[in-house]
């Protein structure tokens, strides 16, 4: 306590604070700057100086900002806003595209998968309810055994397996109209029931989570329908491109337009190429074989 | 544009990068929800099936 003061920090202390409070309380600033120029720095050590704003008067008496001579429009300050302002929109709806474009890969996946998961749930209720009320009046012995009490457009109608294209499968909707197929491949109404003679023509979007790969699916790859209670197992025999107004492609006997069929096929259309639609890209199998639902699973798929 | 926006944004720079992002989020949001599902079906590339 009483050694301090003549030793160490106490002398440095006193050296601190008085000789520079002194001088800078002591010396005036030079102010010889004109008016309206003058330039306050902002720190000690220099930096950005800024001019601070205020008016200033003209010769004319009137007054001015003392940065009138910098913000005033000018034709070259308008025309670098414009380009500005249009570089900036057209960036922006460049990078709206792009998104848009993820949208349509990532996005439209997810919704189409989650309107899968919507229509399997369906489709599950559907087939795991009592047949009893549409199978119970068999009294005509002529009439067809309409299974399912005619498939309204939009409903759930079966379930597709094109392994080659994804391992998990598709629900088929009845109706081929742009609110029918929007999430799942859908069955051309005049078209033929699954596995029955004629033509089974199923129309589905070129889009990653329908058929983006349909272009790998080849002669010999296997196309499996399950219905209610069947497995139809079909294998692909040709894959074509073709104009969009090729109706024939679905009629009971593809390409043969009036002919009375006698083989059960399957039709798969979608757009072709990718992302693009002058095309169509179709797929032609053939029944090979059937499996009732209670003989499990067709040993075909994986 | 976007220098008009950062300008009008309030609370300092802090404030102003919680706006951006907040803007930022709801566009991409209006974007990805409402109006690219809204645009899709009118593409070309959704017509998979055969017509006359």
């Amino acid at each position: 306590m009483t050694h301090e003061p003549e030793h160490g920090p106490a002398p440095h202390e006193h050296d601190d604070d008085s000789p520079r409070s002194d001088l800078t309380a002591m010396l005036p600033i030079l102010d010889t700057a004109p008016e309206g120029t003058r330039v306050v720095p902002r720190h000690k050590s220099g930096g950005p100086q800024v001019i601070k704003l205020r008016p200033v008067q003209q010769e004319d008496g009137g007054y001015k900002s003392v940065y009138a001579e910098l913000t005033r429009p000018t034709p070259a300050s308008i025309f670098r806003g414009v380009v500005r302002g249009t570089g900036e929109v057209l960036i922006t709806m460049g990078l709206v595209v792009l998104f848009f474009a993820a949208y349509e890969i990532w996005g439209k996946t997810a919704e189409i998968n989650g309107h899968q998961d919507t229509l399997t749930q369906q489709l599950d209720k559907e087939w795991n309810q009592p047949v009893a009320p549409t199978t119970a009046p068999p009294a005509s012995p002529g009439a067809t055994p309409s299974k399912a009490p005619a498939a309204y457009p939009g409903s759930a109608l079966a379930r597709l397996y094109v392994q080659k294209m994804r391992k998990d499968p598709w629900v088929v909707v009845e109706g081929v109209k742009p609110a029918d197929i929007e999430f799942a491949p859908g069955h051309y109404p005049q078209s033929a029931k699954p596995g029955a003679v004629g033509n089974f023509a199923v129309a589905g979007h070129r889009a990653p989570g329908i058929w983006w790969d349909m272009d790998k699916v080849g002669a010999g790859d296997i196309v499996v329908v399950e219905t209610k209670d069947t497995w139809y197992v079909y294998r692909v025999y040709q894959n074509r491109i073709v104009k969009p107004n090729a109706i024939e492609v679905v009629a009971p006997v593809p390409s043969k337009p009036g002919e009375q069929p006698k083989k059960a096929v399957l039709t798969l259309t979608t757009c072709n190429p990718k992302l693009d639609n002058y095309e169509r890209m179709i797929v032609h199998a053939e029944l090979t074989r059937t499996q009732p639902k209670t003989a499990g699973r067709p040993a075909e798929l994986a | 544009m976007y220098a008009w926006i950062w300008r009008k944004l309030p609370f300092g720079v802090p404030g102003k990068l919680a706006g951006s992002l907040l803007l930022l989020a709801g566009i991409a949001a209006l974007l990805w929800w409402v109006v690219f599902p809204a645009v899709d079906p009118l593409l070309p590339m959704n017509d998979g099936q055969i017509t006359e």
